[in-house]
C-alpha cells in the first residue's frame, strides 16, 4: 500500500547510505513510516565502513532503502542534510531554533547529535563575576551566552564539574547549580556557626567517578580560641549535596592553599609550616570517595625545577594547582625567565611531574601576589587557552611559535565548561 | 601553476580511476583528484576498483560538480605540499596567497547552485567522505539559517510546524536564555 505513494523507482537508483546518514533519516521520520515492506532487491555493498558506530546503526540499512525512495525529493531539508547543517550552527542557534518544528527539536536535543557538537565547537568558558550576582557561560571571544542569576550576592569562588557548578560564597554559603539546564542542585547554607574569628569558609565541588555522585568539601580555618595557644585550626567537611558529614582536619593548616579537584581526589597545596620543615609545593589529597585524608602528601615539582634552572629556592606562592584536561597540573611562576611552566603530575606513587609547557613572555604584575596564568584547555591545534587571574584576561599562548593572541578580558573567575549547551548530563567527552 | 598541473596529470596519468554514476555515466580521473573521497580511497587501497567505481547513490549530474571541485583542491592539494617541502621564499608565498584566493573564488562560485542541488551535493560529499566539500556545502546552507527567525526557516524549508502550544511554550521555558 505504501508502494502507491511512492515515486517510481527508476528515477534514481539508491544505493548504500552511510551510517550517519541513516540514523538521520531513523531519528527524523514518524514511527509509521518506518513500517515499510522491504525493498525489491539490494544493490550489492561495495562500500563498507569500519567504523564501529556505523556498523551499529547499518542494521536497519534495509529501512533505509525504502525510507531513501519514500522521502520527499529537492528543497527539503530532511535526511542526512538536517543533520551535517545544524551540527555547523552555534548552540545558542539551536536551542532557538528548537521552535522550528518537533524534528528540530528532537535532532537538537539528541545527546549523538550534542555530543558531536560539542567536538566540533571551540568550548564555552564559565566566569562567576565579581560585580554582579550572575554566572555567565561565554565564548572564548568573551560574548556572553547566557546568564545564570545566583541569587545570594556575589560568590567567591567557582568550580564545576560536568554540568554542575558550585559558588562558594564568602559566609559558609554554597549555591550548586546545572550550567544546562540552569536549574538549582543545591542551596548551602554552613554556617549557622560564629563568624567571628573565622576565616572564610571555601566549597569546591567534585565528582566520584566510581559512584557518579557530586561531593562538596567546605574547608575553614577558624580560631582555636577555647585553646591555650589560639591558634589557628582548619576544619573539613563534605556532603553528598544534601547533609554534611564533620571528617578530621587536614594534614596542615590550609590557610592559602590552592586546590584542584581529579577524578574524585582534592588536591591542596600546602604552605609550608616552617622554613626547612617541609616542600614549598607538598600536596596533601582528600579522597572524595573515601571521604578521608590520604596518610600521605606528595611533593610538587620543586625538586625537579631547582634541579633544571639551579636555582636554590623556591617558595610557596611561586606554585598554584590547576586541572588541565581532567588533569592535575602544577603552576609555576619563573620569576627570573619571566615564563611560567605548567607540570603534569604522572605517577602519584613517585611523587613523579613532568614539564609539559613553558609560557614564554608572562608578566606576573604584583611582587606579593603574583598573577597566575591558569591553564583552561589545550586546543587541537596545540595552543593553550590560558586564564591570568589578576589582570582577567583570556589569551591563548602558541608554544611553536612563543605568540600570545588575547581573546577576552572578564571581570571574575573563569573555569571551563565541558558540557553542552544543548543536551544535561553530556560532560566529559 | 598551470604547468604543475598539467605535469601532476602526466605523472598520475597511469593511474586513472573511473567513476560510474547510478545513471551509468563513466567518469575517468585521476587518482589524485579521485583520493580526496576516502571512501574512495580505502577502495583503491583494497584494490577494488578494476573495472570502475559504481557510485549508485550519485547522479551524472551531481558527480560531474563534485568531480570539478576535487580537481581543483587536487591541485590545491598538491601545491601545498610542494611549498612546504622546498620552497618558502617571498616570491613564492606570493604565488601561494594567490593561488588561495583563487580557490576561495572557486568555492563561491561553485556554491552558486540551486537549493536542491546543493543538498544532493551535500548527501554526495557525505557518502563519498570529502571533508572539504561536505564543509563547504553546509556552512552554506547553515549560513543561510543563521539569524532567521523559525517561522522563516518553516517558509524556506516548507516545514510544518507541528509542536503543540504547549511544547513551544516548553522549550521557550527550557531555554530562556537563548531567545534574551
Amino acid at each position: 500500500m505504501h508502494d502507491d505513494a511512492a515515486p517510481p523507482l527508476g528515477e534514481a537508483n539508491y544505493g548504500v547510505l552511510p551510517g550517519d546518514v541513516l540514523y538521520d533519516i531513523l531519528l527524523l521520520l514518524p514511527a509509521n513510516e518506518l513500517d515499510l515492506p522491504p525493498p525489491p532487491r539490494l544493490p550489492v555493498m561495495a562500500i563498507a565502513h569500519d567504523n564501529g558506530t556505523r556498523q551499529r546503526r547499518c542494521s536497519a540499512r534495509r529501512c533505509c532503502f525504502q525510507l531513501r525512495r519514500h522521502a520527499a525529493r529537492g528543497c527539503s531539508l530532511r535526511h542526512g542534510v538536517l543533520y551535517d547543517v545544524l551540527l555547523r550552527l552555534p548552540a545558542k542557534e539551536l536551542c532557538r531554533l528548537r521552535l522550528v518544528c518537533r524534528s528540530w527539536r528532537l535532532l537538537t536535543s539528541d545527546p549523538l547529535f550534542a555530543r558531536a557538537h560539542l567536538s566540533r565547537h571551540p568550548p564555552h568558558a564559565v566566569v562567576l563575576r565579581y560585580d554582579r550576582n550572575e554566572v555567565h557561560v561565554i565564548d572564548l571571544r568573551g560574548s556572553v551566552i547566557k546568564r545564570i542569576p545566583i541569587g545570594r550576592g556575589p560568590g567567591e569562588v567557582l568550580s564545576t564539574h560536568g554540568d554542575l557548578a558550585c559558588v562558594s560564597h564568602g559566609w559558609g554559603l554554597a549555591y550548586v547549580f546545572n550550567l544546562s539546564t540552569g536549574a538549582m542542585v543545591a542551596d548551602v547554607d554552613i554556617e549557622s556557626r560564629s563568624k567571628v574569628n573565622a576565616e572564610k569558609p571555601v566549597c569546591v565541588l567534585g565528582h566520584v567517578p566510581a559512584t557518579g555522585e557530586y561531593k562538596l568539601l567546605c574547608i575553614q580555618d577558624r580560631s582555636r580560641m577555647s585553646y591555650n595557644n589560639g591558634g589557628f585550626v582548619t576544619s573539613c567537611e563534605v556532603m553528598t549535596l544534601q547533609r554534611w558529614r564533620k571528617r578530621p582536619p587536614p594534614p596542615a593548616l590550609l590557610s592559602s592553599w590552592s586546590v584542584a579537584v581529579v577524578a574524585g581526589v582534592a588536591y591542596f597545596l600546602l604552605p609550608p609550616p616552617k622554613v626547612g620543615e617541609a616542600e614549598p609545593d607538598d600536596i596533601a589529597m582528600f579522597d572524595m570517595a573515601a571521604e578521608e585524608w590520604k596518610p600521605t602528601t606528595i611533593q610538587g615539582p620543586s625538586s625537579s625545577i631547582i634541579l633544571e634552572t639551579s636555582s636554590t629556592v623556591c617558595r610557596r606562592k611561586q606554585f598554584g594547582l590547576a586541572t588541565l584536561n581532567e588533569r592535575l597540573v602544577t603552576v609555576y611562576c619563573n620569576l627570573h625567565e619571566w615564563s611560567t611552566q605548567l607540570w603534569l603530575l604522572v605517577d602519584m606513587e613517585e611523587s613523579l611531574w613532568t614539564k609539559i609547557y613553558t609560557l614564554q613572555g608572562t608578566q606576573f604584575w604584583d611582587v606579593v601576589n603574583f598573577c597566575f596564568h591558569y591553564p583552561l584547555t589545550v586546543f587541537d591545534d596545540g595552543r593553550i587557552l590560558v586564564w591570568e587571574n589578576r589582570t582577567g584576561a583570556i589569551r591563548a599562548y602558541d608554544p611553536r611559535t612563543g605568540a600570545w593572541a588575547d581573546l577576552a578580558t572578564v571581570s571574575g573567575h573563569v573555569v571551563m565548561h565541558h558540557g553542552s549547551l544543548l543536551c544535561p548530563n553530556l560532560w566529559g567527552c | 601553476m598551470a604547468s604543475a598541473g598539467s605535469g601532476d596529470e602526466k605523472a598520475a596519468a597511469a593511474a586513472m580511476i573511473t567513476l560510474i554514476s547510478s545513471d551509468n555515466e563513466k567518469f575517468e580521473v585521476t587518482e589524485a583528484t579521485a583520493t580526496l573521497s576516502q571512501t574512495i580511497r580505502h577502495m583503491i587501497e583494497d584494490g577494488c576498483t578494476d573495472g570502475g567505481v559504481p557510485l549508485p547513490n550519485v547522479t551524472s549530474k551531481i558527480l560531474a560538480r563534485v568531480i570539478e571541485y576535487c580537481k581543483k583542491h587536487a591541485t590545491a592539494a598538491a601545491g601545498e605540499e610542494g611549498s612546504s617541502s622546498s620552497f618558502s621564499d617571498a616570491a613564492f608565498l606570493e604565488v601561494d596567497r594567490a593561488f588561495l584566493e583563487e580557490l576561495e573564488e572557486f568555492d563561491d562560485a561553485f556554491l552558486e547552485v540551486d537549493r536542491a542541488t546543493l543538498f544532493d551535493l551535500i548527501l554526495a560529499a557525505n557518502y563519498l567522505d570529502i571533508k572539504g566539500l561536505l564543509n563547504l556545502t553546509c556552512q552554506k546552507v547553515a549560513d543561510s539559517v543563521k539569524g532567521k527567525t523559525p517561522e522563516q526557516i518553516r517558509e524556506m524549508y516548507n516545514i510544518v510546524n507541528d509542536l503543540t502550544p504547549e511544547e513551544e511554550a516548553e522549550i521557550r521555558r527550557e531555554t530562556q536564555w537563548a531567545f534574551e
